[in-house]
């Protein structure tokens, strides 16, 4: 009981260490999670492309055609600057720029050779293909009315009616898209919250046991590594249930009932296993270092890198093959697993989510018993 | 004194193995996941790639014009890659398919008008809508000629069914419009911040409170300021090898582009270590705070700023651009990241002088700050 009480003399000088780091990545996720946080949308809604449009001809044609594009996606304002297009094609706030150019209705109108769109556009994408695509369809059939021998206005509004003929479309009633609920968003980000957290904040406690001084004092002492370990074990587990508390609390403020129903208690569960993961980490951390803004490092490679390689920050559905492989070597991994499992309300959610927490609790016990043999070894060195 | 006290530091610096090695290392071992991470996520999310697409022939009439156009859309022209990859199925192998996501959506061709079943919304989802609506206005389109314009049925034809674009590509950049990019520069940014705990221990070996070295460094006759610049220096030097190192790391052998020479490039990275060392200095002259709460300030500042500049959300600073500007202004992460964006995308250097000038002014007034408050430290007693 000796150390285990000294541990929390030990740790009263870094208790703030604990809120301030819990705050500190409580924020980033809380805003990660606000911006990300999306529902399900019920509806079949035609993915918008954003479009910025300037019309140097001002006709029919190209006032239709702007109608047209304002009805039908996300018209845009923006500068008529090509640095102002750059930088809006880079950060996707606009996908898909088009410059009209001066006479463009004309040449539709006459037998001549036709104008051309002047376009800036985001090269092998989706939504580059589709915009051609829908131009392209417009300027066809109105040449297509034109060439039926109508005038220009009668052809437009042919255009203009022909246009808005769509196809139904009905959303597949036999298996349910997942349920994405903003509580999904908070969770989903933990992890690397955790591992920084329990790391940082518990780690340097942990460093003042294991190394130095009081090591060489307790080693001497009748109490065996074992004991000693599991009281500092005990210390630390106390330490990281508060850290938990912290964010369960949070998670309850924002989201209420969500964290009381069945896939609530799951994702709690779900976080209190990883966070013993953390700590596993933490104690292992302790044994191979004795300076502590070494663990800053390690949890920026170790929290930052399978955050993105686990699909914490990256949807898993977008990292290569290969990725994932290596992803499944990582406790994030089977975190992230549970949570999709918990959204995705399959029949099979069940066995994923006991998988997922049988591989963390060997991934913990793996790392602890590796701790435990190198106090063993150090102690007997 | 200082080629004295910078060379002795520089020796310690590089005695310190763990320090120099990790700090060395973990920003590749970063710029490494980054790069798995991120080596399919623009193809996946943007890219376009074959639609495959499982379609219903409920009925045999008026299947024809359709299969033909979506056989010809089927194939791949001029080495593109096809639009669609097509499988006529029977409707329940259809929804097998469109359960298992092996294919975007289920067209079911009825009564010579097609409709579509998704599984989810998406780009791909749209596309096939789009190619879907575009059939259905083209036989309106036809079936408007009947009966008044019957006559000219044939160049109705020609001109809805001709394949003329009237679009003409114009060049953006020469740079890298791939915005996965930003990832990139966000770590570079985060790399040169990391320097911030190097400023501090760079106080904490002068201050006599702090440790011993400061104690036996407080009584010698070098100035503090000599002392404080010289270790300042020592630090600066293996952070720019640092950097020196990720540079190569990033263009050479993961081979990205960046937009820019490796000189304009490096030199934001050394002014951007300017900027983190000083951040470090002034908060470790900071008096009566502990050596902990220093620790987790400059934890605090390195992380949030790395946060707002895009490492582990893309697009936040678009997204603080847009509502508060004034924080990409003086977030010494933006300021990196922007300076490296702007050599990627931009023609002229205007916005890169812009970031560099603030960055530069901004470490001046740190570091003055942080040497003033460490000068002027005296003890009654230890």
């Amino acid at each position: 009981m000796t150390i285990f009480k000294t541990f929390f003399k030990v740790g009263r000088k870094y208790i703030g260490n604990i809120f301030m780091y819990s705050a500190i990545f409580l924020s980033i996720v809380l805003v990660i999670a606000k911006v990300n946080g999306n529902a399900t949308v019920e509806e079949f809604l035609a993915s918008e492309v954003k479009v910025a449009v300037f019309d140097h001809d001002n006709s029919d044609l190209s006032k239709g055609m702007v109608q047209y594009l304002e009805e039908h996606h996300n018209l845009l304002e923006i500068e008529e600057d090509l640095d102002t297009i750059r930088d809006r094609l880079y950060q996707r706030r606009v996908e898909y720029v088009i410059i009209i150019p001066k006479g463009f209705g004309e040449s539709f109108a006459e037998e001549r050779e036709k104008l051309s769109l002047d376009v800036y556009k985001l090269p092998g994408t989706m939504t580059s293909q589709f915009m051609d695509m829908a131009l392209d369809t417009f300027l066809s059939t109105y040449r297509g009315y034109l060439a039926a021998g109508m005038e220009l206005s009668e052809a437009y509004a042919k255009t203009v009616n022909t246009i808005v003929v769509q196809t139904e479309v009905a959303f597949y009633s036999g298996k349910e898209a997942p349920v994405y609920a903003p509580i999904h968003f908070f969770y989903m980000y933990v992890p690397y919250a955790l591992i920084s957290v329990v790391v940082l904040a518990i780690g340097p406690i942990l460093i003042v046991f294991n190394n130095g001084q009081i090591k060489s004092r307790i080693n001497c002492s009748r109490v065996s590594a074992f004991r000693k370990n599991m009281s500092l074990m005990a210390g630390s587990g106390i330490y990281t249930v508060l850290i938990i508390l912290i964010y369960f609390v949070i998670s309850l403020v924002l989201y209420k009932s969500d964290v009381f129903n069945t896939a609530g208690i799951f994702r709690v569960l779900n976080m209190l296993i990883y966070a013993f993961v953390c700590l596993a980490f933490a104690f292992l951390l302790s044994m191979l270092t004795s300076k502590s803004h070494l663990l800053n490092i390690f949890t920026n490679v170790f929290g930052l890198g399978s955050s993105f390689l686990c699909g914490v920050f990256v949807p898993r559905m977008w990292l290569s093959d290969g990725v994932a492989a290596i992803g499944r070597f990582l406790p994030a991994y089977w975190y992230v697993n549970v949570e999709e499992a918990l959204c995705s309300g399959d029949a099979a959610a069940t066995s994923v989510i006991a998988t997922g927490y049988l591989v963390q609790i060997l991934y913990g016990v793996a790392v602890f018993v590796i701790a435990l043999v190198l106090s063993q070894n150090k102690r007997k060195g | 004194m200082f080629f004295h006290i910078y060379k002795y530091r520089l020796k310690a610096l590089f005695h310190q193995k763990e320090e120099f090695f990790w700090n060395l290392i973990f920003p590749l071992i970063l710029a490494t996941c980054f790069f798995a991470a991120f080596s399919k996520i623009t193809e996946s999310t943007e890219g376009f790639s074959t639609i495959p697409v499982a379609v219903v022939l409920e009925e045999t009439d008026g299947e024809k014009y359709f299969t033909e156009m979506m056989d010809a859309l089927s194939e791949s022209k001029d080495g593109e890659e096809a639009f669609f990859a097509v499988n006529y199925v029977a409707k329940e192998e259809a929804e097998a398919l469109l359960e298992d996501k092996e294919v975007a959506g289920m067209i079911v061709l009825k009564e010579a008008k097609p409709s579509l079943i998704i599984l989810e919304n998406g780009m791909e989802q749209t596309m096939i809508k789009a190619v879907m609506d575009k059939y259905l206005q083209t036989m309106d389109v036809i079936t408007g000629m009947i009966p008044d314009h019957m006559d000219r049925l044939e160049q109705v034809m020609e001109a809805v069914s001709d394949e003329v674009s009237y679009i003409r590509e114009q060049k953006l950049t020469d740079g890298n419009i791939d915005n996965i990019i930003d990832y990139f520069f966000a770590l570079i940014a985060m790399t040169c911040l990391m320097g911030t705990s190097t400023g501090q221990v760079c106080i904490t070996y002068i201050k006599a409170n702090l440790s011993a070295i400061g104690l036996r460094k407080s009584i010698s006759s070098a100035k503090r300021m000599t002392m404080i610049l010289g270790d300042m220096a020592a630090t600066y030097s293996l952070s720019a090898l640092s950097n020196a190192v990720l540079l190569i790391y990033l263009k050479y052998i993961l081979k990205l582009n960046m937009g820019g020479s490796f000189l304009e490039i490096y030199a934001v990275t050394l002014v951007g270590s300017l900027i983190g060392i000083s951040i470090g200095i002034l908060i470790g002259s900071l008096p009566g705070v502990g050596e902990g709460a220093k620790m987790g300030i400059n934890l605090c500042i390195t992380l949030f700023s790395s946060f707002l500049s895009g490492l582990m959300m893309g697009g936040i600073k678009y997204l603080i651009e847009e509502h508060c500007p004034i924080i990409n202004r003086i977030n010494p992460a933006s300021l990196i990241s922007d300076a490296l964006h702007s050599l990627n995308i931009y023609d002229d250097y205007a916005k890169y002088a812009q970031c560099m000038v603030i960055m530069v002014v901004m470490s001046v007034v740190l570091l003055t700050a942080g040497i003033v408050i460490a000068r002027r430290e005296t003890y009654d007693n230890i």
